[in-house]
Parts: C-alpha cells; sequence; structure tokens
C-alpha cells in the first residue's frame, strides 16, 4: 500500500474524489426530485461504480465495498423504496466530503462512521426481505406462442395453488377476452420460495424468461418503527423471556406436584370425584404448558432470510454459481436457542459455498450442473428439530484430512482409520484452528466453534459426505422443554432416569443373547442384525461391589428353571445406538429437569437432576456421553 | 398411476393420444367420441384427468366439460383444440379446464400439460 501513499497520488485521488463527489450530489438532487428520470439514475450508477473504482485502488476497500452495496441498493430499487435509498445515499455521500476534507487536512480519516453506513445499509437490506413479500414477475412469452393469452391464464392457475395473485398487467379480463400481448406482469404474495415460483413459470411451455423483484409492502413504516418488528405490535405484548423461563418452571412444579397428589390418592381413599377433579387439574396443566411453550417458539424464518442474499454474494465473490432453497423455515423454535443458531448456520453455509461447491468450469468437467446447489432443509423429528445443510459440491476430502491429522500425530501413518473417526476429528480444535484457511481443503475451518455452539443448545452435529458428490451436516436441536419425559430406572438400590426423547425400545433379553467380548468385557446385542453396543449401568456406576454380585448370583441359581432375563433399554440417536443394561424399569414420568452444580457436571454422565416425592434428588442419565465416550475411547 | 379418459372424434388421435400416455405409464381406461359419450364414460370410471376435444359434432367439448365439472369440481381436464380457437380455449380455462394442448402437437408438449393437471 505504500505506493498509494505517496504525495502525487493523493492529490490526483483527493481531486478525483472530490470530483466524484459534486457529481454524486448533484445526480442525487435529480433523482430525488424526478425519480422517473433515467438520466439521472444512470449518473447516479456511473458515479457510483467510479467511486468503487477509486477507493479499492487507493486502499479503501472497506469503502469500495460499501460503495459497492450502495451500487445494489440502488439497482435493485423500485419506486416505492427510491426515497429511502436516495436518503441513504446521500449520508455516503456526507461521509465522504468528510473522508476527502480530513485527506485535505493532512489528518487520518476517520472510517468509523462507514461502518455504521454499512450497517444500516444491511439492516436497510433486511428490511426490504421480511417486509417485501410482494412479489413481481415479468414472464416473457415466446415470440412465436400464438396462444398467448391462453398461456397466461395456465399460468396463473398454477400460481394460484402456492401464491395470491394480487394484480396482473394486462388483467385478468383482459386477458380472458384474448388482448394481445407479449410480456405478463404478475404481482403475487406467498409462502413459497422465490425459487418455487420461477421454476413453475419458468417450466411453463412457451415461457422464454421469467424476472423477479420483491416489492415493499409500505414504505412508511420504515420510518414509523426504523425497526424490523411490522405493524402488528399493538396486538402483541412484549414479555420478559426470564418471566416465561420461571412460568414454565413453575407449571413444571405443579406437574409434579401433580403426580404427589394422584400417588397418595392412589394409596388411600380414591374416589371417582377425586380423580375426575385430578384429570381435570392436570389436564389443565398440560394445556398451559402447550400455551406457553408455544409462546417461546420463533418461526426459522425470522433468522434464515439473510442467508440467500448471504450466499449469492460469497458465491458471486467466489466466482461460483450457488443456489440455496430452504424449506421448512416456518418451523418453530425456542426464542433462546433461535439466536443462537445464527452464527453456526452462517458458518456452515459459508463454508458450503467455499469449500463445498466448485467452480463453475470444474461442476461442468465432472457433469454436474454448472450452478451448484445447497439445500437447507428444516424437519421435525420426534422432539427435536432437524437442520440440514446439503450441498452437491465436491464432499469431503478424506485424504487430505487424513494427510493433516497425521501432521498432527492424530493418527500414525500406518494404522487404519475409518472415515467416521476422521469426520470426528475434523471438529477437533487443533485440526481446525491450525493454519486455518490455507491448509485444509475439507472443512476444518473453525468447526469446532460451529460444534461448540450447537452444544450449547444442548444439540449435536453430524457430518455425511460422499467424495465427489455432496456433503452433508446435520444438526439436531431439541425442542427446549424444561419438562421432560423420562424413564425411571432401578440400578441395584438406586434410582436414575433417562429421557424418553430417544428411547426406541424396551428389550427383555434372554441372558444368553448378551454377547460378551472376552478382552474388554464390553458387552453387546444384536438388534435388527446390527450390534447394539451395551453399557452395564450396575457397573458403570461401580455398585456391583463383590458382595452385592455374589447375592446376586445366588439370588438367580436358586431359580434356574427359568430362562434368566436382563431389561435392556434401547436409545438411538441419529444413525447411533446404545443400550443400557438395567435392574428394573420404574415406568414413565414428566419432571422438571434442575440443573446440576459443577462438580457433578463435570462428570459427565448426567446432565441434570429432578426431585422426587420425599424429597429424593434422582440423577438423569445423558446417554449423548456415553456415545461420545465410545467414539474417544 | 393415473386413470385417463381420452375425448374426440377422430379415431386416429384418440389412438396416438393414448399411444403416447400409455407409454409413459398412464392407465388410459375409456376413449369417449362425443360429448354426451365422454360424461356417460367419466361417470362410469370417475377418471384422474380428461383430455378433451372441444370442437365435436353434436354436442361439443365445452358443454360436456362443464357437465364433468358439476359432477366433480375438482376434475383434471386437459383442452386439446386446433389452431385458432384460442378464444374457444380461453373459455375452457375459465371454465376449469387445467391446461390445453394446440393440434397438432409435438409429444412433450401433451405430456407437459396432462403432468401438469396433476401437480
Amino acid at each position: 500500500m505504500e505506493e498509494y501513499e505517496t504525495e502525487e497520488f493523493q492529490k490526483v485521488m483527493l481531486s478525483e474524489l472530490t470530483e466524484r463527489i459534486e457529481e454524486l450530489n448533484s445526480g442525487l438532487l435529480t433523482l430525488e426530485k424526478d425519480p422517473k428520470k433515467n438520466v439521472a439514475y444512470d449518473d447516479v450508477l456511473r458515479t457510483l461504480h467510479g467511486l468503487k473504482g477509486l477507493f479499492s485502488l487507493s486502499g479503501y476497500p472497506k469503502i469500495s465495498s460499501l460503495t459497492h452495496s450502495m451500487e445494489n441498493l440502488l439497482t435493485s430499487m423500485d419506486d416505492t423504496r427510491l426515497e429511502q435509498a436516495v436518503t441513504l445515499l446521500f449520508q455516503y455521500s456526507d461521509e465522504l466530503g468528510r473522508l476527502a476534507n480530513s485527506l485535505k487536512g493532512g489528518k487520518t480519516p476517520q472510517l468509523l462512521r462507514f461502518d455504521q453506513l454499512t450497517q444500516q445499509l444491511a439492516s436497510f437490506d433486511e428490511f426490504m426481505v421480511n417486509l417485501g413479500n410482494k412479489l413481481r414477475v415479468k414472464v416473457q412469452f415466446n415470440p412465436d406462442c400464438k396462444v398467448v393469452s391462453a398461456r397466461s391464464l395456465v399460468l396463473l392457475k398454477k400460481l394460484k395453488k402456492l401464491a395470491t395473485i394480487e394484480r396482473t398487467i394486462p388483467p385478468v379480463d383482459e386477458i380472458e377476452a384474448g388482448i394481445t400481448f407479449r410480456e405478463l406482469y404478475i404481482e403475487l404474495t406467498t409462502q413459497e420460495e422465490d425459487e418455487a415460483i420461477t421454476r413453475i413459470i419458468e417450466e411453463s411451455q412457451d415461457v422464454v424468461s421469467a424476472n423477479m423483484s420483491r416489492l415493499l409492502d409500505s414504505v412508511s413504516t420504515l420510518e414509523k418503527t426504523g425497526v424490523m418488528e411490522g405493524t402488528q405490535e399493538s396486538l402483541n405484548v412484549r414479555v420478559n423471556l426470564h418471566d416465561l423461563d420461571n412460568i414454565i418452571q413453575l407449571l413444571g412444579d405443579l406437574v409434579v406436584s401433580g403426580q404427589f397428589i394422584r400417588e397418595i390418592g392412589e394409596q388411600q381413599a380414591y374416589t371417582r370425584s377425586f380423580k375426575e377433579n385430578l384429570a381435570n387439574y392436570e389436564r389443565t396443566i398440560a394445556n398451559i404448558q402447550d400455551l406457553v411453550i408455544r409462546m417461546r417458539l420463533v418461526p426459522l424464518e425470522t433468522i434464515l432470510t439473510r442467508f440467500p442474499r448471504m450466499v449469492r454474494d460469497l458465491g458471486q465473490k467466489e466466482g461460483k454459481k450457488v443456489d440455496l432453497i430452504i424449506t421448512g423455515k416456518h418451523i418453530g423454535i425456542d426464542r433462546s436457542i433461535i439466536e443462537k443458531l445464527t452464527n453456526p448456520l452462517t458458518h456452515l453455509l459459508r463454508n458450503a459455498v467455499s469449500h463445498g461447491i466448485e467452480l463453475p468450469e470444474k461442476r461442468l468437467k465432472k457433469k454436474k450442473n454448472e450452478r451448484g446447489l445447497i439445500r437447507l432443509d428444516i424437519t421435525h423429528e420426534r422432539s427435536d428439530i432437524i437442520i440440514e445443510i446439503k450441498d452437491d459440491g465436491g464432499g469431503l476430502d478424506y485424504k487430505k484430512i487424513r494427510k493433516k491429522a497425521e501432521k498432527l500425530g492424530f493418527v500414525s501413518r500406518k494404522s487404519s482409520v475409518s472415515n467416521d473417526d476422521l469426520q470426528a476429528m475434523l471438529f477437533s480444535q487443533h485440526l481446525s484452528t491450525a493454519e486455518q484457511t490455507t491448509e485444509i481443503s475439507g472443512r476444518g475451518v473453525g468447526l469446532n466453534i460451529v460444534k461448540q455452539l450447537i452444544e450449547e443448545c444442548s444439540g449435536n452435529i453430524e457430518f455425511d459426505s460422499k467424495p465427489g458428490e455432496y456433503t452433508l451436516v446435520r444438526l439436531i436441536i431439541p425442542i427446549s422443554v424444561a419438562i421432560t419425559k423420562v424413564l425411571m430406572l432401578q440400578v441395584k438400590k438406586h434410582r436414575f432416569a433417562i429421557p424418553m426423547a430417544n428411547i426406541e425400545q424396551i428389550l427383555s433379553v434372554p441372558n444368553h443373547m448378551i454377547l460378551s467380548d472376552s478382552d474388554t468385557t464390553n458387552k453387546s446385542i444384536i438388534v435388527d442384525n446390527e450390534p447394539v453396543p451395551l453399557i452395564d449401568l450396575r457397573k458403570y456406576m461401580r455398585f456391583e461391589s463383590s458382595q452385592e454380585n455374589i447375592s446376586y448370583q445366588r439370588e438367580k441359581s436358586t431359580n434356574n428353571k427359568i430362562i434368566q432375563k436382563e431389561n435392556v433399554v434401547l436409545w438411538r440417536k441419529g444413525t447411533r445406538n446404545l443400550g443400557f443394561l438395567v435392574n428394573e424399569l420404574l415406568g414413565e414420568r414428566d419432571v422438571v429437569i434442575k440443573p446440576i452444580n459443577d462438580f457433578l457436571s463435570r462428570v459427565g454422565t448426567f446432565s441434570g437432576a429432578t426431585v422426587m416425592e420425599g424429597g429424593q434428588v434422582v440423577l438423569i442419565i445423558d446417554p449423548m456421553n456415553f456415545l461420545e465416550a465410545k467414539i474417544h475411547a | 398411476m393415473a386413470t385417463v379418459l381420452i375425448v374426440d372424434d377422430s379415431k386416429y388421435l384418440r389412438l396416438m393420444i393414448s399411444k403416447i400416455l400409455k407409454k409413459r405409464g398412464y392407465d388410459v381406461v375409456a376413449e369417449a367420441e362425443t360429448g354426451s359419450d365422454a360424461i356417460e364414460k367419466y361417470r362410469q370410471h370417475m377418471p384422474n384427468i380428461v383430455t378433451m376435444d372441444i370442437v365435436m359434432p353434436k354436442m361439443n367439448g365445452l358443454i360436456a366439460m362443464k357437465e364433468i365439472l358439476t359432477l366433480n369440481p375438482k376434475a383434471n381436464i386437459v383442452v386439446v383444440t386446433a389452431l385458432g380457437h384460442e378464444p374457444l380455449v380461453r373459455q375452457a380455462l375459465k371454465i376449469g379446464a387445467r391446461d390445453f394442448v394446440i393440434k397438432p402437437f409435438k409429444v412433450d408438449q401433451l405430456v407437459q400439460a396432462v403432468e401438469n393437471t396433476l401437480i
């Protein structure tokens, strides 16, 4: 950059800047007075373009990219949004003036304000995307098509299934009357992806092209609120999230005391009216629980709207053509979690664009579509939200990951390592942060941070990849609920609980079906032709003191006519499963999970605790911990 | 498999449409030569899709279409008609046809129009 700091360069730059600022101001003034004047519009665009070049050459990349965004803003603008855009452009021009002044005075320019402007522009843009639910599509028909009006009617019929048609040019009655035209304008509102709409139009017969732009519902809302909350404010009351949490906790306590009441009732006189009233009470609490939990849900859409733009821009920057399809964005997720998802998702999408999708030439060579596709699919599964990010790019490069892992001494050169294990290593801090972007062509960059963030939401992350074809990242996020269904277990004299959420089956397994590895004493069983590792909780908790062991054996040998069976709780998360060997099952129960103290949580085996009738504390086992322990073992 | 009723006064065209659709896995359950025949066959078979010629002797396709749509307002009807009948096509679309094909048509055009009704 030194060479640009010579006086001569500075001088020329300054004079050009001053000139351009004047150009910009006069152009903006004309544009503001008469938005229809295309000449002024073009002038402003040209000036911005010139400024962009000037800044990028003279060592102000940030201002250059801001200028680029300003250009984008102006080109994507239609009449309704022009006023806001011009205001923003004036502010930008003012900042340029300040910059020029400080350069003239030989001072170091303050660039802070430009950052603010960039933010303002970003929020402005986001606001557009959020409220701009109206789409305008320009459809061009094949000039040879002799039945344009009839085609248009078919197209509108198809669109009506996905969208509400606000108006068309020409209007429908004129189309029905059979007037001749070549271009059809459709304004519509829809819950669907833009791509879905475009696809329907482009797949229609005789359609040559479809151009889509977003419209803003009402410009005035921007001035009134200046924030993203829409106009329905008056119907809503803001509630402190903490209060909602408290309500859920308190409700949980109510549920538990309800269970105590039921138990007392069962032990003593249990009249019909007592039963009925208790049932009513429980039902009401369950309803309130649902309601409060729903209050906390926010559709994922609120954080997803920024991604299509981000992917597009990033793709462009890297010379890649990328489409992003998002499905299931209406699915609600707890408010406390949703914000935590933004960063990991941003990170993973960036990875998909930068490391996953190949350059167009390379894709063509591989006989893939020149445009890369990233899918972001959100689904509900049991008590989890599953977010899948799948790109049809090059997949994980296991060779390179392995090389890197060898270099770091994670793997010895000779040992055989499965791809799964290599994937697990991607999350390791060292593999990911060392020599960040340069070395690792896979996805090592910052994945450990993603994992940490996901784990903060008590979520889990999984990888799946086929070299040359795709990479799939699956985030499994539990829908946060303070009240959880658990299965109560008896292990020797002690009670434990396991969350019901991922319990797949409870089996009673004859003793001889349990396979035991003679070396490690690790046990397993076969379920559906698949080996399932068993965790013997009696052993794990070190309850099997020698004395107990003897009594246990003797007990069994006294009735050796009966086939001895063991209770196995089969647990599955995603593709992985585990079985727990327990003494007795005590049934399922709704409990409030209370956090456990630091010391116990460091053990890792337990995710929380709950208090039973009579004040007995029951620890809740975290099966995930056993899975991870297995991997690292 | 989607079932189809083919309505056309030309035997040649019925055969052609039938062959094209059968090849793509559609089940052609009946054919009709006239409008009244079409209504009768529709009632009998309740097919998923009807390809409907408009200009036919005796009862024209539009009247038959109206009848069919009163039997089943969700009937999937694809209009097949000759070039120069665009006003009839627009009328048919207004009444409730899903899509149309102009004779002479290419195989793909017919297939796309028929598939379109199932989306």
